[in-house]
This record gives C-alpha cells, structure tokens and sequence, in this order.
C-alpha cells in the first residue's frame, strides 16, 4: 500500500498541532512549553539567588527595591514526545477481506506524524500486535514526512492482539513520558481498560483512536456461518437469524459505548475514526472536535 | 395390519429406516460458509447473553424435527398403502378380487404390468394374513381359489390367473367375508354397490398408473344380405394416450391386406370407420393398429369371421346325437354332419374343419381339429392312452389355456369322468385327485381336445357354461 497525501492536504495539516494537556520534558529545543525552567524568552518567575546561578539572570530592579537578590526564571521550551501505537494485529486486516481498516490507521498515523514533524515534536511509531514491534523515530522536521511513509509502508498486519502485553514491553523500555497515540480497533480479548491505564498510569497523555468498518459493525450474513477469529483462527457455528444480527450490532455499540466512556471517564481523549470517512475529514474535522489537534 | 406389497416387517423396517434417515438428514451439520471476523469476542458475549433464551429455540428444533419425520414417514405409508387387518389374532374370512379386466395388462413406468403389480400386492396380502381364511377371485372368473388359510393354494391359484376380461360378470360371492380386498386399475364399469352389500368391508387398493395406449374399442364385420354386395367391418379406435399420435391401422382377410391406413388421433380421440373388405376372400378378417406409445397390447388386435365366405363344418360322430344336434344347431355359421360310429372311416379331405367324438374314438388319429368327448374307455385303442374313471369329481386346479376361457371351476359340476392319461396329451384341468379332466394335444395347425366328461346331464353341467363355444 502506497501512503500519500496531496499538497493542500499537507499545507492544512502544517496549520495545525498536537494538543497535549500536559506539559512534558523534552529532549531538545523546540516549540513546547516544558515544565522545566530554562532560557527559553518568556518570564516565568523568581527565585532566591543561591551561590552558581548564572548572575546575569538576577533582577538587579528588584534587588534595589528589596534590598534581596531575586534570579529571574524563563519558560524552557523543548519537543513533545509523540508516540504513535498503531495496532498491526491480523483482526485490522481479516484474511479474505479489504485491509482498509489497516490502511486507514496507517493514513492517521502518517498525518498525526506530519503535524507533529513540522512542529519539530520527536515522534516514534510503535506497531504493536502481541508486544511493540521495531520502534521507529524518523527524527524531526516536516521533511522527514516521505521517510515517514516509508516506515509505515514496511509495517505488515499479523498477530493477536494483546495490549497490555504490548505496552509492558513498552514502559519496560523506559521512554520518557508523552502524549501517547493509540489507533486501534481495541478488539481485544483481555480488554482496553487495563492497557489504557497502564500507559495514563505511566504519565502519558493518552488518545485512543477507534478504528471500525461496516464488517465489524454489521455480520452481514444471514442463515448457518462459520466466523473465523481472524487472529486465532478459533472457528464457531453460529445461525445468524435477524434477531441475533441485531443482537451483534448491539453489542458492538455497546463496546463503542464503554470504550468511549471508559476515555471520558479517565480523562482520555477518544476519537472514533469510521473507515467510511475520509481520512482529511476525520484529522481536519474528528480530530479538532475532539481537541486532539488545534 | 397389511402394507400393499411389502410384509409386515419389511414396512415396520422402512418406517424404521425412513424414520432414522430423516433425523440423520434433520441433525447433519452441513457445511456452512467460513467468514473471518476481526474478533470472535463479541460474537461470544452475544451467543452467551442469549443462551438463556434457547428454549424457544429448543422447542422450535424438536417441533421441527417431528414435523420432518412424520412428512418422511408419511411418504412410506402413502406407498406402503397400510390396511387394518381382518383380524388381529386370524380366524377371520378376507375375499382378495383381482380386476381381471383387460386393460391390467398395461405397462407401468417400471417395466411391469398392472396385473403384475396387482398379483405382488395379492401375495403381500396373502402372507400378512396368517391365521385367516383367504379366497381368490377375478372379475371374469369369480372365485378361483378358497377360502384357505393354506398360502402355497393360494399362491399358486394367482400364479395361474391372467388378464381375461370379464367386465360383465357380476361379483363373485363367498359368505361370511368380513373385509374384500379389491385390487384394480379403476377401469372396470362395475358398480361398487354390489360389492358393498355385502357388508363386508371393501378396500379398493389401486395399481392404477396413467399409461399411453391406442386400442381398436370396437370391431364387427357387417354382412348384407344382398350376395353382390360386399361385406364392411365397422372399427372404432381410440387414443388414451395424452398425445396425439398417428396410429397405423391394418386389416386384412387371411393373407390378403383389404386396408392399411394412417389414422391421426388427438389425445381422447375416438375414430369411427367402415372398411370395405370385398365379394370375396378369406372368412377370416383381422384388423390391427399400432402406435409409438402404446403400452397395452391386447387390445391392438381383433378378429371376425364372415360367414357366409365359409361356413364352419363340423361332423359329429355320435352314437346318440340328440343333445350335441340342440347344441350346434343353435350355433350361427356351423354346418353340421352327424354320422354314426359304425360310418365313420377315416376323415374325408375337404369334408369338414373340425371332427367331433361323442363317447366314441377312432382307431387312429385324425389329422384334423377334434374334439373327444368322454371317450368310451373299455374298448378304446392305444393312441388315446390309459384312462380311469372317476366318480363325483372336483375341478380343482386348471391352466389358463385357451379352450378354458370363461370356465369358472367353482360352478362346474361333474358327475363322473374318464380321465386319459398319456404322455402325447397335456392336462389343461385336473380334479382334486390330480386326474386329468381336460386334456389337449396341439401341433402347428390342429389342435385336439378331450374333454373326460360328457356333456348330458348325468355326466356334467358344462353345457350351461358359457365357455362350451370356446371347448
């Protein structure tokens, strides 16, 4: 699959940045307000001077009105780590099925990239399916956009789906905390609680991006069918008459529904990303709506 | 219970088999579509929150599976056509009516006859009837054998039986019956009623099958007093088949062919016609038809006789002639001679056709058609064989040979007989004690018949039978 975006797209997407609603340390220069204390232009407030602090930072107005020696304290402000899970388990691409779920995650994580690049943040995309595959940082700059295609061109659906697995992996490799991007169809048998909790419990700042298509939301065939778990490959008989067909629509808006709640209860931003949509709809619409990207 | 043609068992085993494929075919898991989901869980949340209402699901399956059972059974009994018995443990007195009607002789789709089929379904009956006396009947013979409970009698009386018309006969009548099986294709115009005054109870078992058939319904050949003017056979053909077909129609005099016509008929049709068959010619007027479907072939044939082209003669060698003059006078078309023993010598070409011997047999053979009746025993010559007289006895078995036609054994009493017993001579009719009673000796041209009874009174009462012409 070739990922690609056309020109206006880009020049809209390099309009917009990433909300995070915590302020996190960096690595290096950048746009991000941080909470550290630096050298960045803005005035952020005093302290007492101490023997070592840099003299030239002392408020010598303050001194002769107080009689005390005050160092003046600026904003230090740094890149935002952004890391992009992006489930590459087999169920967001089905054998015998179109991989457009696959292929719209991949589209979502190429432009959050784009906007993160150009605001020189320090993005890593991180495919998981039963740990975090191969981490990949394209480094910062909106240039690095085509590298960042390519990177997401090599990653292929495969595996189950085991997120609390994944993100163990994940804390155990001791990242700085970030604003944490996970784009999944979250159809995980073990659940989305405990994974989604254990990266806010790590410190991130935690979006989920619900992926979902018509084959997951509708069972489409009526009468005797064999369902294949497409992960497992678990099999089971099922006489889907119009009853239990609605049952299944029910109970997959249901699992929408606590997913969405579970977020908001949390403080985790959700945003549902139907496959249907268009991918400049949901970052330019979906995405502003639910604060993500301003 | 009775089952048609199968026995007890064999039906109680289908119904078992029927039964036991149809559950096989109701729970046989049959290959269902493979569609790969993204996840079993939901499917599995769902199909465990509805578990609890499976027993509307339940009952609709076992409902489902009764209802495709019974269907499956159903269609067994609809062919296996079960009838009460007569009598739970026997002792009761059953009358089986075979249709014997001319049309039974038609094809079915499986290769058989309706007399066929018939005579299965008699069988079946036969064997499902242990315990109870059975009797044997046609429509043109009436009762042929019984009431008995001994099933080799009985078998064998229906492997004797054939098609031999008889629509105008009445029911054959045996007292005390409590159930008639009546076994028929549905074509014979005889009213039910008859038979259901009895009080007995009647089951009609069908082997009717819709069959394509052209028949010559009607044939006479029509002779004007006039001598010039030529004789005419009226025919009338019909078509029972649903088709149109093109029948093709023959008749001939002797060897000589009068017509051979192309008659088109529509599918009901029934033609009329007049053949002209000429001054002169053959007595012997044959008329047949044929057609690409035609499965009944008796009634393709048919045959008259003119009489005034040839009149039958017959010389009568009688000591006493009295009674056989009543009788052949009273036969149309027959020139009779009557000449003494002592006169006749030996027989005279061109004299007669056919030789008849009252109580009297010459010392050789004739070569022509005879009959000898009661052939005196005591001074008779060897051709004739050995012979034995017998008092009072009982027509008990007979062939279906073509000079017995129209005999019904049950109504013929004979006083005394004087059985021939040769090798050169095949019974057609044996008493009770296994003597010949009617015997016959056939070659390519003639055929000679003794007849071990006379025809007076005080010897028998074959006289009053209807099958005396065909004798």
């Amino acid at each position: 699959m070739a990922i690609g975006f056309d020109s206006d797209f880009l020049k809209k997407l390099e309009y917009l940045h990433v909300v995070s609603k915590k302020a996190f340390a960096g690595q290096a220069r950048a746009e991000r307000l941080t909470p550290k204390r630096g050298r960045g232009l803005e005035f952020a407030d005093y302290r007492q001077y101490s023997a070592g602090d840099d003299f030239r930072h002392i408020d010598w107005k303050a001194y002769r009105r107080l009689g005390r020696l005050l160092l003046r304290l600026f904003d230090e402000e740094q890149d935002l780590p952004i890391y992009l899970f992006i489930d590459a388990s087999q169920s967001m691409a089905p054998p015998g099925q179109s991989p457009e779920k696959f292929e719209q995650a991949l589209r979502l994580a190429a432009a959050l990239c784009y906007i993160g690049l150009a605001h020189l943040d320090r993005v890593t995309l991180m495919p998981f399916d039963e740990t975090v595959r191969e981490e990949r940082s394209p480094g910062q700059g909106k240039g690095r956009i085509f590298r960042v295609f390519d990177m997401l061109e090599q990653i292929k659906p495969g595996g189950r789906t085991d997120m609390v697995a994944a993100f163990k992996n994940f804390a155990a490799r001791g990242r700085r905390a970030g604003l944490t991007v996970v784009i999944s169809d979250f159809l995980d048998p073990a659940g989305f609680e405990k994974p989604l909790k254990m990266l806010q419990a790590r410190g991130h700042d935690v979006y989920a991006v619900q992926l979902a298509c018509e084959t997951d939301r509708d069972p489409g065939a009526l009468g005797d069918v064999r369902f294949v778990d497409a992960e497992s490959g678990d099999t089971r008989d099922v006489e889907v008459t119009p009853a239990l067909a609605r049952a299944y629509t029910a109970a997959w808006e249901k699992h929408t529904e606590d997913l969405q709640m579970f977020c908001g209860r949390y403080n985790i931003g959700y945003i549902r990303a139907d496959v249907e949509r268009p991918v400049e709809e949901i970052v330019l619409k979906t995405f502003r709506q639910g604060r993500f990207v301003a | 219970m009775s089952f048609g043609a199968l026995a007890g068992w064999q039906a109680w085993l289908a119904l078992l088999a029927t039964a036991g494929l149809f559950t096989y075919v109701f729970f046989i898991k049959i290959r269902a579509p493979r569609i790969a989901v993204p996840s079993l869980m939901l499917w599995q949340r769902v199909l465990d929150a509805t578990r609890e209402m499976t027993l509307w699901e339940r009952i609709r399956r076992i409902v489902s599976w009764i209802v495709i059972t019974l269907i499956g059974v159903m269609l067994v009994l609809a062919v296996m056509r079960p009838a009460p018995s007569v009598t739970a443990a026997g002792g009761g007195r059953r009358l089986i009516i075979l249709d014997s009607s001319w049309s039974m002789g038609a094809e079915t789709s499986s290769g058989e006859t309706r007399w066929e089929r018939a005579i299965a379904e008699a069988r079946a009956l036969i064997q499902s009837s242990a315990g109870d006396e059975v009797a044997v009947a046609t429509t043109a013979d009436g009762l042929v054998e019984g009431p008995t409970t001994d099933a080799v009698l009985l078998e064998a009386a229906l492997d004797r039986l054939m098609p031999s018309g008889g629509e105008n006969s009445d029911w054959p009548r045996l007292s005390n019956v409590s159930k008639v099986h009546f076994i028929t294709d549905g074509t014979l115009a005889r009213p039910m009623a008859g038979l259901e005054a009895t009080g007995a109870d009647v089951v009609v078992q069908s082997v009717y099958e819709s069959a394509p058939n052209v028949a010559i319904t009607a044939f006479e050949v029509y002779e004007p007093g006039a001598p010039e003017a030529q004789a005419e056979a009226y025919l009338e053909l019909a078509n029972y088949s649903p088709q149109k077909q093109t029948a093709q129609l023959t008749v001939t005099r002797g060897t000589t062919t009068v017509g051979d016509v192309a008659v088109e008929l529509a599918p009901g049709e029934a033609v009329r016609q007049m053949v002209p068959l000429g001054l002169t010619g053959d007595p012997r007027v044959r008329a047949r038809i044929s057609a690409p479907d035609n499965v009944l072939a008796v009634d393709d044939e048919a045959v008259a006789w003119i009489a005034r082209a040839e009149t039958l003669s017959v010389t009568v060698v009688s000591a006493e002639p009295g009674f056989l003059k009543v009788l052949f006078d009273r036969l149309p078309g027959i020139r009779t001679t009557y000449i003494a023993p002592g006169v006749y010598d030996q027989p005279r070409p061109g004299a007669e056709h056919v030789i008849v011997f009252d109580h009297w047999v010459p010392p050789a053979a004739p070569t022509k058609p005879a009959l000898y009746v009661s052939p005196m025993l005591a001074d008779g010559p060897a051709w004739i064989g050995q012979a034995r007289i017998e008092t009072k006895p009982q027509w008990a078995t007979a062939d279906r040979h073509a000079v017995l036609r129209g005999v019904d054994p049950a109504t013929v009493t004979l006083e005394r007989a004087r059985s021939v017993e040769s090798d050169a001579w095949t019974p057609v009719a044996r008493s009770a004690t296994g003597s010949p009673l009617v015997s016959v000796r056939e070659t390519t041209d003639t055929r000679a018949v003794v007849l071990g009874f006379g025809l007076l009174e005080a010897e028998s009462n074959v006289a009053l039978q209807l099958s005396l012409i065909h004798i």
